[in-house]
């Protein structure tokens, strides 16, 4: 689905990555997992192409479509759910017939048809979380980049989120998620990138978390870098 | 574009301030049109003349400071609130954003100089104004224009500049724009050499003065103003141009 071939980025003096080297597999939810300041969500903007400031590659189809929701979505308060994604769908030059129909599939798809006419700022954040889902699946993407799409939320919430995105992946949907919540990784993600710092990340996949847990894989490395001076 | 606007219009218009402007604006109207009988009760010809034409440019003016207030933080607002990123997501470049957004604050800002004028539509309907339909349409469409281009020119300058700086700057635009011919003449009288040049210098600025002479000649029915009307088509054209390099510069710095 999508190959980085030696990404180098800076923030001034400081170093971000540092000839990074991932591969995202088409079908599969890859968490992007670390402290903060790591770098997940600047990797993120960088996909999206909103920031170009990078050396290396990013490899994927030109005709790859991408959906999207930030940590914090930005919804217009006087909107309805529903006119939300309608909204969105017309930004897109949706036609009137298609966004009707299109918007109320998608608050469906993300359980919040029973709340599709209730305002904006009357939702709650798990609600409010679920609404930027909805928003990242106007258009059908292939690869959905979700950043804490659960930070915040209550352990209902939390759950609500992982029956989604896990639902999501039986659609087939590649999915990029960007989380501190752990245990919510290791319930839906396949695979993942630990980010420590610019010198210092590893892959995981399903099979190692198994055995080990994923507060005790970044625990490791943490140690294991601050031993050879690296963290 | 469109259905961006359209937020943009249902974001700002209507509300408490749409209210609030009305209301200022009967009251403005209703005072010189009163007051304009008191201190010209013998001469009908300079009454009819005091009330109307101070009460296009008490409106002017009014409109001038709401099209700031309107206009000064909404693209401060934008960044912040970091609706760019969503809207890029679904394929709204951000020069298509930055005129949206300009173009409402234009439009939001020619409702609220249209509201402020409501009671003057009556006056003029029921009192008798000198004027005709098409006089009446003419004076009111550069009425509106003067508010909606003082509201791009915030625009503009809230993409560089913060907007506390931006309200400051546009107050005096106003303040400075409305007396435009007045302090220019001082600057001039004054035959220093400072004098001189802040006089050229206000050539840049809009003259907000100007524009309602306009308004006020073609309401009377004496258009002579044809180097007004020029004036301010320049400016309207200046100030369409800067928008639209502005806009271009985000879209093509990735930044608004």
């Amino acid at each position: 689905m999508m190959k980085i071939k030696n990404l180098s980025k800076r923030f001034g003096t400081k170093e971000i990555f540092c000839q990074l080297n991932l591969n995202f597999e088409s079908g599969k939810v890859f968490a992007l997992i670390g402290p903060n300041g790591a770098g997940k969500t600047t990797l993120m903007r960088m996909i999206m192409g909103w920031d170009k400031d990078y050396e290396g590659e990013i490899i994927c189809r030109d005709d790859i479509r991408l959906g999207y929701s930030p940590e914090t979505p930005w919804f217009p308060e006087i909107l309805t759910g529903r006119q939300v994604l309608s909204f969105y769908l017309e930004v897109r030059g949706t036609d009137r017939k298609t966004t009707a129909s299109e918007s109320a599939r998608l608050m469906q798809e993300v359980g919040l048809d029973l709340e599709k006419d209730t305002l904006v700022r009357n939702y709650s954040k798990g609600m409010r979380q679920r609404l930027g889902v909805a928003q990242a699946l106007i258009g059908d993407p292939d690869l959905l980049l979700l950043d804490e799409p659960s930070a915040g939320l209550d352990f209902f919430g939390q759950v609500q989120m992982q029956t989604l995105i896990a639902e999501l992946k039986t659609q087939g949907k590649t999915i990029i998620l960007n989380s501190h919540l752990l245990h919510d990784v290791e319930k839906v993600a396949d695979a993942g990138y630990l980010f420590m710092n610019a010198h210092v990340f590893r892959h995981f996949d399903k099979s190692e978390f198994e055995k080990e847990s994923l507060a005790d894989m970044f625990i490791n490395t943490a140690k294991g870098a601050t031993d050879e001076g690296l963290y | 574009m469109k259905a961006f606007i359209k937020l943009h219009l249902k974001e700002y218009v209507g509300g408490k301030s749409f209210i609030l402007f009305g209301i200022l604006g009967g009251l403005v109207t209703l005072i010189l049109f009163t007051a304009g009988e008191v201190s010209f009760a013998n001469n009908p010809t300079e009454e009819i003349i005091s009330q109307f034409g101070s009460q296009w440019k008490f409106l002017s003016i009014m409109a001038g400071f709401a099209a700031v207030v309107i206009s000064m933080g909404t693209i401060e607002k934008h960044r912040r609130e970091k609706r760019a990123e969503l809207l890029l997501v679904h394929r709204l470049g951000l020069e298509r954003q930055m005129l949206g957004l300009a173009i409402g604050n234009a439009l939001v800002s020619m409702l609220l100089a249209a509201v402020l004028a409501v009671v003057l539509i009556f006056v003029v309907i029921f009192a008798g104004a000198p004027t005709s339909l098409i006089g009446f349409i003419a004076a009111f469409l550069s009425y509106l224009l003067t508010a909606g281009m003082l509201a791009l020119m915030v625009s503009v300058l809230n993409v560089f500049l913060p907007s506390i700086v931006v309200a400051v700057l546009g107050v005096l635009l106003v303040i400075v724009g409305s007396f435009h011919q007045t302090i220019q003449g001082m600057l001039l009288n004054n035959g220093q050499t400072m004098g001189r040049i802040l006089a050229k210098i206000m050539n840049l600025l809009p003259p907000l003065d100007v524009f309602n002479r306009l308004t006020r000649s073609l309401f009377f029915l004496e258009f002579r103003g044809g180097p007004d009307l020029l004036v301010f088509l320049i400016h309207l054209w200046l100030t369409l141009t800067v928008v639209c390099l502005t806009a271009k510069r985000a879209g093509r710095h990735e930044k608004i």
